[in-house]
């Protein structure tokens, strides 16, 4: 095979001939570009989706009724979790995609430039749209994110805004993900196996493949929803023969590898910082793509252990029951090897590391209370408590959203050929840490003790906790501000870095570019050994 | 040998095929997604 596939004989183009202003992220096809507009849309999404979230706390800081009123809080809560979902988590990785998968795997750009443009820009008018929902008659939607019916079949307006929305989101998750998986298959530089790929492009790969199968689905189930609001279907509605059951079952079948399509590149991320912190190689390579391949097959049989309270026979049950215990095998295979990695390494704690670190302990966490959350006696008495809200944020924010910051910390070097500020960063991880602690920990026993989810009032026996939970999530939100700071000043005043900025990265973008990468880089490719 | 715009084309000709492939994947997950409901009507 040759080695070069493009004639320019010269290695990196470092002028960037590309217009200006706002027609250069219009119009853009270069992987760089678009990777940096998923994860500034992202994080607007995340202050968006956050902010919300404030509302919900603000509204549960005291028993009784006194920022908003119940409707508008269960708006809140629903677009809360649309939001952060689709909106923040998932671009967020999509981003770090884009800036790192041609340049970790030698490729020049992604597969399909113009098809990863339009990707990005689906992506605006689809936010917009839940957005605006909240100005529509009858408010946004307020079934929580999950849709269920009848509610969603009997909501005003808003609800046909977020189910277009939903439309495009999965739209744009099945175009990314035909390029991305285009990209690891046919871009890789020569001498680069699947098996020699850094670990977070194999956890794209699965990632991709999940999403190819999972989006397809959710798009029927509220394409259902439509009909059944609109069209005369009767598909979730027992007056005519349909059954509200149903759309739990497909909506899960999409829901729980969705878990997993925000978890496993979250995974691909801490991959690569503990070992570059650890300064020694991954341990166990090979086990942790079958143990991320293993995950991602299981992610389909378990879907139902979200709905042991419908009745289902306890046969049904018992499988499930087994089938979400399994995942704890490959889950665990990582966490040893995370471990095992930093075994005997020669660590340090910079930011990217403390963020991995934090992600391990707080993740295993949300994965036990997971574990818990399976036993179908526990889970009945536990079903839409606060106890699921605790795990489920211990997985989605300390797990996902610890590892995008543990993400963007690691690589900003390399994206901007500036250093972030070390203090601060480290100011953000303690305070993101403690406040996060505050905020979610204290929901465990809430949980415990009988609270419900997507309640705005409760009994005089939960105010402690809930103050401190809420004192928790503003100190959280205020934390992010910080973290805003840190980016804005790297970027503008941060000091030079070098093309490796960190001793134990050894991917192809620390050994083989300069920082800030060029914006067209390995137009020839490079040889890999 | 080829050249680099011939390599180019046939890199596209590939990564055509594979999209396809791909995306015949998210329509069968559609169909027998459908296929399911349908029966379950």
């Amino acid at each position: 095979m040759s080695t070069a596939v493009h004639d320019h004989p010269h290695g990196h183009d470092d002028h960037a001939h590309h217009p200006s202003g706002l027609a250069r992220y219009l119009t853009t096809t270069n992987h760089k570009d678009i990777g940096t507009m998923y994860l500034w849309f992202s994080f607007a999404m995340f202050l968006t989706g956050g902010v919300m979230a404030l509302v919900i706390r603000a509204e549960l800081f005291q028993p009784g009724l006194q920022v908003v009123n119940p409707d508008f809080f269960n708006q809140m809560t629903t677009l809360h979790g649309l939001i952060m979902v689709f909106g923040a988590i998932m671009p967020a990785f999509v981003g770090f995609a884009n800036w790192q998968i041609p340049m970790m795997i030698g490729a020049p750009d992604m597969a399909f430039p113009r098809l990863n443009n339009w990707s990005f820009w689906l992506l605006p008018p689809a936010a917009l749209l839940l957005v605006t929902s909240l100005f529509v008659p009858g408010g946004a939607a307020a079934a929580g994110w999950t849709l269920y019916p009848p509610l969603t079949v009997q909501m005003g307006m808003g609800m046909d805004l977020a189910i277009f929305a939903v439309h495009i989101l999965g739209m744009s998750s099945i175009l990314g993900s035909i390029n991305i998986i285009t990209t690891l298959l046919n871009m890789r530089a020569p001498g680069m196996t699947l098996m020699k790929m850094p670990l977070f492009c194999w956890t794209w790969l699965i990632t991709a493949y999940l999403l190819l199968a999972a989006m397809p689905v959710l798009a029927g189930a509220v394409t259902m929803i439509l009909t059944d609001r609109h069209f005369g279907t009767h598909f979730f509605n027992p007056a005519g023969g349909g059954d509200p059951v149903l759309f739990q079952h497909i909506f899960w079948f999409f829901g729980h590898p969705e878990v997993y399509i925000i978890a496993i590149p979250a995974f691909g991320v801490i991959s690569q910082v503990i070992p570059a912190f650890s300064r020694k190689p991954l341990f166990g390579y090979t086990s942790m793509v079958y143990a991320t391949a293993s995950i991602a097959i299981l992610s389909f049989i378990v879907w139902a252990h979200h709905m042991y309270t419908t009745g289902m026979p306890v046969q049904a049950q018992l499988f499930f029951m087994y089938a979400t215990s399994l995942i704890a095998v490959p889950t665990g295979v990582k966490v040893f090897n995370w471990v095992a990695t930093m075994w005997k390494g020669s660590l340090s704690f910079e930011t990217p590391m403390l963020f991995a670190i934090g992600f391990l302990f707080l993740f295993t966490i949300g994965g036990f209370t997971g574990l818990v959350l399976a036993i179908v006696p526990i889970d009945i008495q536990l079903h839409d408590t606060y106890y699921v809200v605790a795990h489920f944020h211990y997985v989605m924010v300390a797990g996902a959203l610890f590892a995008a910051f543990a993400g963007v910390y690691f690589w900003i070097p390399k994206w901007t050929g500036r250093m972030y500020d070390e203090t601060l960063g480290k100011w953000h991880f303690w305070l993101s840490f403690i406040f996060f602690n505050m905020a979610f920990f204290v929901q465990h026993f809430l949980g415990l003790a009988g609270m419900p989810r997507r309640i705005p009032d409760y009994a005089l026996q939960f105010a402690d906790f809930n103050m401190v939970s809420s004192i928790g999530a503003f100190g959280f939100g205020l934390a992010q501000l910080l973290f805003l700071y840190v980016v804005v000043k790297c970027i503008r005043s941060g000091e030079q870095a070098p093309a490796k900025a960190w001793e134990g990265a050894d991917t192809l973008e620390w050994t083989h570019l300069p920082s800030p990468a060029p914006y067209h880089s390995f137009e020839t490719p490079p040889m890999v050994k | 040998m080829s050249t680099g715009a011939e390599l180019n084309k046939q890199r596209a000709r590939k990564n055509l095929r594979t999209a396809l492939v791909l995306g015949l994947l998210a329509l069968a997950s559609l169909a027998a997604f459908a296929h399911k409901v349908w029966h379950l009507g």
